[in-house]
């Protein structure tokens, strides 16, 4: 699962390694096996930001290490499902000691609350950073409506 | 507690939070993998480029600080998730006398950081010879 929190202060000393205390206080959520099925509500992956403005929806999701043609994105309708993969595959003879980082399939859909221009979506990923700019379809945008006195 | 927890936790005006914004910091998921002669340990730090990450070991205290810029939105949009806060990355570790720390090599692709930690000579694998009698 991709978990953020606060610095945490440096664990004590053991050997070889590398802060085990922190390792021991999370093992909770850190389990072996990749979770990203298992995820509820808000920490499904990716994490999204999403805003809209006049003219579009924007979403943003952190995709660390992911190359475009490793994401899906798909527009139904109004329903947006971003979906990929993270495969890393270290040697066999090497051992994890730590393993937080999300691999594996994940596909998250949403509902947007508009329609949308589907020829100008356009997405962008930079820095482990995806963008997508999703204008809205003529109809939804907000329109000015002249108002003449009579 | 997530990001977006303290995100949106008493933070009604827009002041505070776009200051909160800038000096929030994050604890990046990480790997750490061993090999026979290394450990390799992997970061996530989306949005942070090369020459904005800190590498550092001070007294035996590996720490990694990576700044992300914030990334433009535009007043006066409505957000509709904010599942995630944008801030530096920042982790430490302690290091065992295993690793031998003045030889740690960093890279950073893609909002992917890797260090590579060369293990200390007496912690590398040694084959013993045997000699027959």
């Amino acid at each position: 699962m991709l978990t953020r929190r606060v610095f945490s202060p440096v664990a004590v000393a053991r050997p070889f390694a590398i802060d085990r205390e922190i390792d021991r206080l999370f093992s909770g959520f850190f389990a072996d096996a990749p979770a990203w099925f298992s995820q509820r509500g808000a920490a499904a992956f990716p994490a999204l930001n999403a805003w809209e403005d006049e003219q579009a929806l924007h979403i943003e999701a952190e995709l660390p290490g992911f190359a475009m043609s490793d994401i899906e994105i798909t527009l139904n309708g109004r329903e947006l499902t971003i979906a990929g993969s993270r495969n890393e595959n270290p040697a066999e003879s090497a051992t994890f000691h730590r393993r937080e980082r999300p691999q594996g399939r994940f596909s998250r859909t949403l509902t947007l609350n508009t329609d949308i221009d589907t020829d100008k979506v356009a997405a962008t990923l930079e820095l482990g950073v995806l963008r997508i700019g999703l204008p809205k379809a003529e109809a939804a945008k907000p329109r000015r409506i002249q108002v003449r006195t009579a | 507690m997530t990001a977006c927890c303290q995100m949106t936790n008493g933070q009604t005006n827009a002041a505070a939070t776009a200051t909160e914004r800038e000096t929030r910091t994050y604890r990046p998921a990480v790997d750490v993998i061993e090999t026979a002669d290394s450990l390799r340990l992997v970061a996530d730090v989306p949005g942070a480029r090369a020459e904005s990450i800190d590498v550092r070991v001070e007294d035996g205290v590996l720490t990694i600080r990576a700044e992300v810029p914030r990334r433009d939105v535009q007043e006066g949009v409505q957000w509709r998730l904010r599942e995630y806060g944008v801030g530096a990355w920042e982790r430490s570790f302690r290091l065992g006398d295993d690793v031998d720390s003045s030889r740690i090599e960093a890279a950073c692709r893609d909002g992917v950081l890797t260090l590579t930690l060369p293990k200390a000579a007496h912690a590398r694998p040694r084959k013993i010879e045997v000699r027959a009698n």
